[in-house]
Order: structure tokens, then sequence, then C-alpha cells
């Protein structure tokens, strides 16, 4: 093949790379996009069907699967009793903030098994997997496993789980607090002393579901002697084969993880049992397993933690906030799964982004016998900013200042540490091996306002009177989060082929936010050459080329950056090759404009490589570490990731309904490396902001889930979009990512709840305080439906 | 499905009603026997391996598995296989061609009409169903049409603004 490069125009000719058409869309467009469901499967493979739970409690009696068995077409079946000598205590992986929940467990029992032993613990609870021929008769046996289950009382709330008396989920515990974490600095006692208004607020956050149109947890698996393969989508690639190693007694290289397209994730993509159990059964049949989750399986794969916030704020007669004082109680449903890190999360947001001399939070996570709660876009966030952006405004008001006059006062200004220490679970740390704040939320606030219509001045008397029948009102909030946080080392790697093509290998998945695209751009911009001359693979975990995973904001500045990195050290590599097959020095050589440049004579990449004897591909690796620390805190961190939205709400008195009519959401994106996809996100982030603040919902009756198929379960759709619905981007290139980003993928979502509630405040006078705003609440709220 | 041309399923346990189906699927003739029982969604991708067509809800909500049948928009998930005898189906395959893109489908490119991209295949049959009813639809007529096709990236406004310049442009040819 003729390389491309050779026709490359100037760069001064060729269209800007930061708006241009995005690599993957064509293919997704015409239906090409190849996604795990899509792939065609190894030969023999066999088809899988789970036996799932239908209590959310209950201790197992007996299980007898001889039907299934004898079943024509079944090869092979895994329950308790049929472990093939495997240990179904699933190991637990160490947090990298040293959250080790079995510090408090003492033992390595409250962890999720491999599948159910004892118990069920949850409506959906894996009790046995069948692998059969095809599908068809996987679902009919897996229908004929007979199980004697003796029923237990649910638990579905963190206040039932620590009531005295509760039934223990997990009885080797002895408790069903699943972890308590804290943090605080400052003095709280002398800040509350200092107050001279005191204000305190209960919010509560529900369970929601992530729902990718992608179910998740899906996979294809084969367990071989030399190698164990898994095709899945998942957000971090690496993140199976500790558990794969662990439970099989392999070396983890063993482990070859390639995932296709993803169709959406949400933080819903992870490692689930099911795959371990899909791989047992390779291992038992000998074949090739394919497990396809249906939709409402995806229900019972992973959800947000629900949270109760209760906060206590003072503040002192210049309107400064003094003093916070936070309570959080987080329901991680059945298992460990997310309880650390989204309980954590929690607490290193439990303060929005204010300057505040005293704070502490206090948090408990209980087991409930719910669907295990995970990572959710801006895990343990969404709760908390709903909380504490609504606290902020009953604090304004309560002082009788202004809510957005009130925000600029106490926001933390760019420079500015949070505190100089704090305690983390006790443990002292400087608070400032975390960067000093590096936005601005003035220039936040405004364009939010702005971006409304709005002079950022709320009402001081609700909009409406005894003959209103509709209000409108306006509200703001703030979100603050880390930006690219943790990841121990990434790497990327790029090559150049005989057809000039460079291609980028890597480990960060795409899950539909633009990852390929946007390290196409990073690539093709430190290289000189067109976007189209460069190609992204898809991950593989056989390269060896590790990376934490796609998320906590980190794949621009880290991928980016390392991918930035292989591109240096490839126009060192190609300088070498220039003087190797065309002579002259090595240093003399020089990438201009795409071309291996010397005295005036200049070559496309694509000729330097194909002047070598035989097949050679040059190779560059590049690699990128954040700032080590030993906070236990936020454990290294590149950036502060702030967002802002203004919202303007109509509220139906009537029928309780509240409609959105404009709403502006902001983002701090340091460079928007693709324009277009980084507006997605912002907007996107808050179309699932509008989802689970308005009407979605997992709702557990009657020992059930009941809210869990695309029926019951409401999703935003167009119609729910606001008429008026924009983003804003602020790109002063200051951030640590190629040519100044910052992450900034999961700054609008947290927003939504509390502007929304801000606004309908603003309306109406009254106060929401727990997710979704239901017309129900709404009329109770107003006390125009009884209790 | 693994049902044999005989009507039974590979094992033998079972016997299922068949019936013979000839249509049109993207221009293109097709026939064959197909179990009562049996889905659009899954003679599509499993048989024919026409895997644009997605998989999600499977109960007729999401859009995700839209195609046209005799150019009207349905969820192929709660289509019985049987009912496209006589008729003509086009999926996400058989929307543009080898010499260019749909109208539809380059502006979802021009507009990034699509992030994750899975609901796409089901978003682009039903706005062109759509189009085919009504050529020029009025805001409020494609929001009412593509509230049953569910994106959860969010890209609605994108997914509006598409189908309003695909709309023009077919305006334009007359």
């Amino acid at each position: 093949m003729t390389t491309p490069v050779d026709a490359i125009p100037p760069a001064s000719e060729r269209p800007e790379p930061w708006s241009g058409e995005r690599a993957d869309t064509l293919a997704k467009v015409t239906g090409k996009a190849k996604y795990l469901d899509d792939l065609d499967p190894p030969d023999g493979t066999l088809h899988a069907a789970a036996l799932r739970s239908p209590y959310s409690h209950a201790r197992i009696v007996s299980i007898d699967s001889s039907k299934a068995e004898a079943y024509p077409g079944v090869r092979g079946v895994f329950h308790r009793d049929r472990l093939d000598g495997l240990d179904a205590h699933l190991p637990i992986v160490e947090h990298h903030l040293g959250l080790k929940p079995w510090e408090k467990a003492k033992g390595l029992t409250g962890e999720q098994h491999l599948i159910a032993v004892d118990k069920v613990r949850f409506h959906g609870d894996i009790v046995a997997m069948v692998a059969a021929d095809d599908l068809r008769t996987a679902r009919a046996a897996a229908g004929m496993i007979e199980v004697d289950y003796e029923v237990l009382s649910p638990l579905f709330s963190f206040s039932d789980a620590i009531a005295p008396g509760a039934p223990i989920l997990h009885e080797d515990l002895g408790t069903n607090v699943a972890f308590e974490d804290s943090l605080e600095w400052g003095d709280l006692e002398a800040g509350f002393e200092m107050a001279e208004t005191i204000v305190e607020g209960e919010f509560s956050a529900g369970n929601v579901y992530h729902h990718p149109m992608e179910p998740a947890t899906s996979c294809l698996v084969r367990y071989g002697e030399s190698s164990i393969d898994v095709w899945t989508s998942v957000s971090k690639a690496f993140s199976i084969e500790p558990h794969v190693a662990a439970l099989f007694g392999v070396a983890p290289e063993q482990v070859r993880v390639q995932i296709p397209d993803i169709g959406g994730g949400f933080g819903a993509k992870q490692l689930a049992p099911s795959m371990l159990i899909a791989l047992a059964l390779s291992r038992q049949t000998g074949r090739p397993v394919r497990y396809l989750v249906t939709n409402e399986e995806g229900f019972r794969s992973n959800s947000r933690h629900a949270m109760v916030y209760r906060g206590r704020m003072g503040i002192d007669g210049l309107g400064q906030i003094v003093a916070l004082d936070v309570d959080l109680e987080v329901d991680t449903g059945a298992y460990y799964t997310g309880a650390t890190i989204a309980t954590h999360n929690a607490c290193i947001s439990a303060w929005g982004c204010y300057k505040i001399p005293a704070f502490r939070v206090r948090a408990r996570a209980a087991f409930t016998n719910k669907v295990p709660a995970g990572p959710f876009r801006a895990t343990g966030k969404t709760q908390t900013t709903f909380a504490v952006e609504s606290l902020i405004d009953v604090a304004a008001r309560r002082v009788g200042i202004d809510p957005t006059e009130f925000r600029r006062r106490n926001v933390i200004q760019r420079g500015e540490y949070i505190t100089d220490t704090w305690r983390v679970r006790g443990e002292e740390f400087s608070a400032k091996t975390t960067p000093p704040m590096d936005s601005d939320f003035e220039e936040l606030i405004e364009r939010a306002v702005d971006a409304i219509g709005w002079d950022g001045v709320s009402a001081t008397q609700p909009r409406f009177d005894a003959d209103t029948t509709v209000a409108r009102g306006r509200g703001l909030a703030l979100s603050f989060r880390h930006g690219s946080q943790g990841g121990g080392r990434t790497y990327a790697m790029v090559t150049v082929d005989r057809d000039g093509k460079v291609r980028v290998l890597h480990n960060a998945p795409d899950l539909g936010t633009g990852v390929y695209n946007m390290l196409r751009i990073v690539a093709a911009e430190t290289l000189g050459l067109p976007v189209d001359a460069v190609e992204v693979a898809f991950p593989d975990t056989s390269n060896r080329l590790s990376f934490e995973g796609t998320s906590a904001q980190r794949t621009t500045v880290q991928m980016g950056r390392a991918t930035q990195d292989a591109c240096e050290n490839l126009k060192r590599e190609l300088a070498i090759a220039a003087f190797q097959v065309f002579g002259g020095a090595a240093e003399d050589w020089t990438l201009v404009d795409g071309r291996v440049s010397r005295n005036g004579v200049s070559y496309s990449l694509g000729e330097v490589v194909s002047g070598f004897q035989g097949h050679v591909t040059l190779k560059a690796l590049g690699s990128y570490s954040y700032a080590p620390s030993e906070d236990k805190a936020f454990g290294g961190l590149d950036h502060w990731a702030p967002g802002a939205a203004a919202a303007e709400v109509e509220v139906d008195l009537e029928t309780g309904e509240i409609r959105i009519l404009r709403y502006g959401a902001v983002a701090d994106a340091g460079k928007a490396i693709h324009g277009p996809s980084t507006h997605a996100q912002v907007l996107g982030g808050a179309v699932l902001g509008i989802g689970i603040s308005l009407f979605e919902d997992l709702i557990y009756a009657d020992g059930q889930l009941l809210t869990s198929d695309a029926i019951q379960y409401r999703l935003p759709t167009m119609r729910d979009i606001p008429p008026h619905f924009v983003s804003s981007l602020v790109e002063n290139e200051d951030g640590p990512g190629p040519f100044g980003s910052k992450g900034m993928s999961q700054t609008s979502i947290p927003c939504v709840a509390p502007a929304v509630a801000n606004a309908v405040a603003d309306a109406i006078g009254v106060r929401l305080t727990d997710t979704p705003f239901t017309p129900e609440k709404v009329l109770r709220a107003t006390g125009r439906l009884g209790s | 499905m693994g049902i044999n041309p005989s009507g039974h399923n590979e094992a033998g346990t079972e016997t299922v009603q068949l019936r013979d189906v000839t249509t049109t699927i993207n221009g293109v003739e097709w026939s064959g026997r197909v179990a009562i029982e049996e889905v659009l969604l899954d003679l599509l991708r499993t048989r024919i391996r026409l895997t644009g067509t997605k998989r999600s809800c499977e109960s007729a909500v999401c859009g995700a598995c839209t195609v046209l049948v005799d150019g009207q928009p349905i969820s192929s998930c709660a289509f019985l296989a049987f009912e496209i005898d006589g008729r003509s189906v086009v999926t996400i395959e058989g929307v543009g061609s080898d010499a260019g893109l749909d109208p539809l489908q380059e502006a979802f490119v021009r507009n990034l009409g699509a992030q994750c991209g899975y609901c796409t295949p089901g978003q682009i049959m039903s706005a062109k169903g759509l189009l085919l009813r009504s050529p020029t639809p009025t805001d409020e007529e494609i929001r009412e049409w593509m509230s049953g096709n569910i994106c959860r990236c969010g890209c609605y406004s994108a997914i509006a603004t598409s189908i309003r310049e695909a709309s023009d442009a077919s305006t334009e040819r007359g």
C-alpha cells in the first residue's frame, strides 16, 4: 500500500482537528460498529443462562440440578455444590487509598461470593449458571434447577440495617456496618461558637441504575491451557486478571482481556462475578462460553448508592461559613462492591466547594438486601452535591444574603488550598499535597447564569400566592470534584509500519466518551500529522500496557500524556531510523510537518520504515505517573474539576410536575481536545442528571425490586430536554493534560438536582430534600397532598 | 434460537411450529422457515447476521432495535418474524450505500448525534420513518416521534438537530 502520508497538505491548509468529525461515528451510524453481542464467537461456543434469586434475602437449603444436568444439550452446570474445587469466596483487592474494608471486618467473609453459597442477599443474586448448546436450552435448563429457600426478612434501608435486632446479612461479620470513614479539619467547636446563625438540613438520594443501552456485564470467555481469554465491556481492562488469577491459581499474565465497542457505562461496566462463573463453566466444559445478560439482569448488576446526608452549617455575622458538620449514611446494598470508594468519595466532597475553617464528616456504610451498589458517574458526589448545594441556599436565605452572592463570598478562590492539614479516619496528613485551586468559580457562576439569561439574583419571596397554579423560579448549583485522580502508572505505545500509518496501542476503554478520538488528535498534533494518518487500537491487555481504567476523569490527562510522551519518543526513533536508512547523523533528522527532514530533503514516515531490509515496525513507548502522595483523602491528584449550572423551572402546583425550561451547564475543560465531544459530555451528564433528579428510582417493596425494566423504570427521553439547554466551556489551557486539558466529564451531573431544587424553592418557597422530585413528593411538600 | 429446519431444537427436546417466509431485507429477497415465536430481532441478528440492529430492553420501550417494515418503524424485539412475510424490511445496513451516506447519517456524523453509538441505528431508523411520513417535521413532531428512542449518553439535542438538517436536505433536493 502506498503511504497516504505523502499526500498530506501543509499544516496551515489542514482543517483544525479540535472540532472535526469524530473517528468512531461513521461505524456507529452505519451499524458497522462491533459491540460484544456482535462478535462472531469462536467455533463450539456454548451459551450460558443464569438462575437468579427471586428473593431479596433467603437461606439456601438445597439445590437440585439433576433435571438440568440430564436435559439434552446441557454441557455444564455451576452452583455451590458444583464448584469444581474452586473457592467461592472472592478475594478482596486493596484500594489504592488503603481503604481496607476488612480492617473493620477482620476476615474475608463480607465480600461478594463468586456465586451464592449459604444465602442469597438480593433479588437477582446468581444461584446457578448453565452452559448449553444454544441459549434456548440454557434458559430452559436453568429454569429446571430446583432451589429450596428459607425466606428471611429483607433490609431495604440503612436505618433498618443498623436498627437493634436487625438480621445480620453477613453473619460472620456480626454487624451490618460495612465501612466507616471520616475526614475533618479545624476546630469544629470553636467554629460553631463563632457562628451567628446555624442551619441544619437532611437530604436523601435514592438508588438509581446507570442503564447503559448495552446491558452491563455480558461476556464471552475461553478458558485455555495457555491463555484465558475474556471479551467484555468494562471500563478497567486490567481489573479482571487479578480475580481470575486468584480464583483459578494461574498467573495474571495468562489472562487476556479484549474490549470491543462499548454501549455506554456511566460506572456500570465493571468486573462481575458472572464473568468468573462463565470462565468456570468454560473450564468445566472445555468450550468457549458466551453469557449475554438481559436488560433486567443488567438492573441487577450495579446501582448507585442511596445516601442520607445530615448537615449542620454555621455562618458568622459577615456571611462567612465558619463550620460544617456532616453525618452520612450510605446504603451499599448486598456486598462490599463499591462501599469504600463511594463512601470515601462522598466524604471528600461533603463540604462542596467552599473555604470552611472547620469541617467534619463522619460516614457509615451498611449492607442492605439491595442490588450491590458500585461506581456511578461522579461516584458519591451526585448525592453530596445535592445536599450541600441545597444547604448553601438554605443558609444564604436564612442570613438574608442572595444565594449567588453567598456563594461568591464563600467559594474557594484560585490559588487557595482547601486547608493546611486534615485527619482521615483519625490519621493526619498535609492537605497541600493536593493542588491549590486552579480554576475560577466566579467565571463559572457568571457563565452559568448568563447561559439562561439570568442576572443571578433570586426572589426574596416565593413567586406565587393562593391563586397561582404555575410558578417559575431559578436556581444555581456548583460542583467540585477531583480531576484525574489515582491510577498507578500509565503506558501507551505508538508504532509506524511501512504504510506510514501511526497506530496508538493502549488500554483505555472508550465507553462512548470519545477516548480513541481524543488519543488520535493528541498523537496527530504531537507528530504534526493529519488525524486520518493515525489509528487508535481497541484495548487488548496482551500488550501489557498498564492503565488503571477509564474512570475518575483521568483518561484525558493520564492516557493523553502517555500518548503524547510516546509520540515524542517516536520522533527520536524516526530520526535514528532515518539516519540508519538515509545516512547523515541522527541528530540532523527532525520531523517537520509530518515528514522526516534533513537539509531540505524529506521523507514520509512510510518511506523511512520501508527503507529497512525486511520487516520493521518502529515503536516508541510513553508513560505518565501522577504525583505520588501519602495522603489518604485524595492520594494524588492532578487538578480540580469544578462545574456550575443554572436552571429555570416551572412548577405546576395542581399536578406537582416540575418542568425545566432553561438549563445551562458550565465546565472547565482547560482545553477541549475535541470540542463537540466535550460539550456532549457536559450536556449528556446533565441529561442523566435530569433523569435521576426528576423520576429515576429503584423501588424495593414486598421483598422485591419492583422497577427493574425499561417499562417500570422511567428514563429521560427527547421530550424531557429543556427547550433551552446549553453548555459552556472554560478553556484557559491551564490543565495538566495534553495542550492544557483537564478531566471534566463528571462535573455536570451533580449540579442538576440542587439547581432544580433551588429553583423550585425560588419559585414556591418549598424545599425539596429527597430525589427524585416526583409530582407526588412536590404535592406533599406543598401540603396539597396529605402525608 | 437453535431450531433446525424440521422444527426441533438441536437437542431434539422441543418441537415448534414453523412458517415459510419470503421477504425483502434491504432490497434483497430472503426466504426461509422461522419458528412462530421467533422475533424479528433474533432473525436479523442471529440468522442473517445483520448485527447493526441492537438488542437492549427487549420490551419495545427503548427503540434500539427499531427497523422499518413497509416503511413503518417497529421494535424488532417485539415483532414476530413470520409477520414480515410478503413485506419489505429495512435495517441500518440498508440505509445509505457504498456510494455515500444517507443525509440522516451525514447529519449524525456532522452534529455528533452519537456517543457510545449503541442506540444510534435505532435512532436513525425511527428518524427515517418520521421523514418518510413527514418530510419536514416541526420540532414538536420530532420530539414526539423520537420519544420512543432512548439515548442514555444524552445526545438528544444533537439528534434533533440532525433530523432537522436531514429534513432540510430532503426539502432542498425537492
